[in-house]
């Protein structure tokens, strides 16, 4: 037997919730890239307390994840994608290799709740940052009010990443008169100039579309790239172009990692005879590339290493505990 | 010139359609609340909220603001959350992702939830689960939603579930979680609200 329901809500407490704009009002810029910093390198955010955003993203590996094809995460986990390096994400637009997120201070959402990487729930990481001291405290400092809001959360995230910029490359110096290149490397650019720079483009090596690269599906993954995002066909096995700098330090490669070296890489593009139907006509026009070029375009690619980027305590983990 | 207080209460009707489902929770997002009175002039009320059958207090909006005094005759607001709202960085309020109305993998905010049970289910535990969003081409499913009111310092708006569910072949479909999906539902959620 069924009753039937008839919900009439008609209380006479009302409660509003309206919306309030975030804006700058209160909020101390310094203070919140440190909030945000402190987060960013703080298990507890994880479900087990064991997985901080630092953990996947290693500075020496300009925030992306050495010598791991795919993102590690609580209780063993492993996701479906490569941990994507964290540089200049102020001038990104989309955010993961499907560009999902549109927002960078929505981006730590995804991670955050993700069951594969830190597996927490958006109320339970309130909790637990209400329990311990230091989070009102830096609340304090950076939104002028102790309280501890998701969105507070995120936006001190955002703004903490915003701020990994990486523009001082040997390459950055180069082009401002102010170093020297070698003649190989000289000769990788111009190669890279010729059949690398269309997708790979601007001051950050990346022109933020989302292309298909040629990789055979991995029947295990079946990730199926920016469609998900879509739902558009066209957008099948198309994932991000990603920035290249510091790419001699974010090995593994491409969105599932699966190519370990460079050279790899290079292979894939240059030998041309494994590329999938899918292809965009921008990778199917690469040139084959002899072993010398190959060795040139590698010579230049690592100029795009920033060593102070990679340094720069103002970004490490180390001052945040002392 | 007298001003009035207005408050618009949100009536749930959801009798199960005689058996066939049972309604757990439903939320949904109303945005930019305008009333319209007879003599043409309407009043906008930006901001979202954000209605919860669990947290019935939510149920009824008192708007925030004195309204000019008019005679006002119908409403509309926003079902779900516009394009620039959407395209923004986190908000503390209605729109805070803690309430779970947000998508991660799919871009933006779900704007209505209508979850409980129904016997022609083949999902485990008879789950049926509806969630609508989407706020860009070719799955913009924004929608306004006008109203009749009658005249006074209340407004009420039913939500006619039964209406909803009776538009939808759930042995077919028991879910919609994509906006692609989304997009078949959402002219018949908008016909849920109606004056009582």
């Amino acid at each position: 037997m069924h009753h039937k329901i008839v919900v009439i809500c008609m209380l006479v407490v009302a409660i509003a919730t309206t919306v309030v704009q975030s804006g700058n009002h209160g909020e101390q810029d310094e203070a919140v890239v440190a909030l945000g910093r402190r987060l960013f390198y703080d298990p507890v955010l994880s479900v087990d307390q064991t997985t901080s955003c630092g953990t996947c993203h290693q500075q020496f590996a300009a925030f992306a994840h050495v010598d791991h094809a795919l993102s590690h995460g609580v209780y063993g986990r492993i996701g479906t994608r490569n941990v994507p390096a964290l540089q200049n994400l102020a001038s990104r637009r989309g955010f993961m290799w499907d560009g999902a997120i549109e927002h960078l201070d929505m981006q730590a959402l995804s991670p955050l709740t993700s069951h594969a990487e830190m597996g927490e729930t958006l109320p339970r990481i309130l909790e637990k940052l209400d329990s311990v001291g230091w989070c009102r405290t830096l609340m304090t400092q950076a939104y002028g009010s102790p309280d501890i809001t998701i969105p507070r959360v995120l936006r001190a995230l955002g703004r903490f990443v915003a701020t990994l910029e990486s523009r001082s490359s040997r390459f950055d110096r180069w082009h401002a008169g102010q170093d020297t290149l070698a003649e190989n490397e000289r000769r990788g650019y111009d190669l890279f100039r010729a059949y690398c720079a269309s997708c790979h483009n601007g001051i950050d090596f990346t022109d933020d579309s989302f292309r298909s690269n040629g990789l055979p599906l991995d029947s295990l993954l079946m990730d199926h790239g920016r469609e998900r995002v879509t739902l558009d066909e066209q957008d099948r096995y198309r994932f991000k172009v990603p920035s290249l700098r510091n790419v001699g330090r974010t090995m593994p490669y491409m969105h599932d990692g699966r190519f370990k070296r460079l050279r790899d890489v290079l292979a894939h593009y240059a030998q041309q005879d494994d590329l999938a139907d899918h292809a965009d006509p921008l990778v199917r026009s690469i040139a084959p590339l002899d072993d010398r070029a190959r060795k040139d375009l590698i010579a230049f690619l690592l100029t795009l290493t920033d060593e102070a980027f990679l340094r720069d305590t103002a970004f490490g983990e180390k001052e945040v505990w002392e | 010139m007298l001003e009035v207080l207005l408050s618009i209460v949100f009536v749930v009707h959801s009798t199960g359609n005689g058996g066939q489902y049972t309604l757990e929770r439903a939320q949904w997002y109303v945005g930019n609340v305008e009333l319209h009175a007879i003599d043409g002039s309407s009043y906008r009320i930006a901001g979202y909220y954000l209605l919860d059958t669990d947290d019935p207090q939510s149920l009824r909006l008192e708007l925030p603001e004195l309204l000019p005094h008019a005679d006002y005759r119908s409403l509309s607001f926003t079902l779900g959350v516009d394009s620039l709202d959407n395209h923004g960085g986190p908000r503390e309020g209605a729109l805070d992702p803690m309430h779970g109305m947000y998508w991660t993998w799919s871009t933006g905010y779900i704007f209505l939830k209508i979850e409980g049970t129904a016997s022609a289910s083949p999902q485990p535990k008879k789950r049926i689960e509806y969630h609508l969003g989407g706020f860009r081409a070719p799955y913009n499913n924004i929608r306004r939603v006008h109203c009749a009111m009658t005249s006074g310092q209340e407004a009420r708006i039913v939500v006619d579930v039964d209406a909803f569910m009776r538009t939808i072949n759930v042995a077919q479909t028991p879910g919609v979680m994509d906006v692609r999906s989304s997009a078949d539902l959402i002219d018949q959620a908008v016909e849920m609200f109606r004056a009582p």
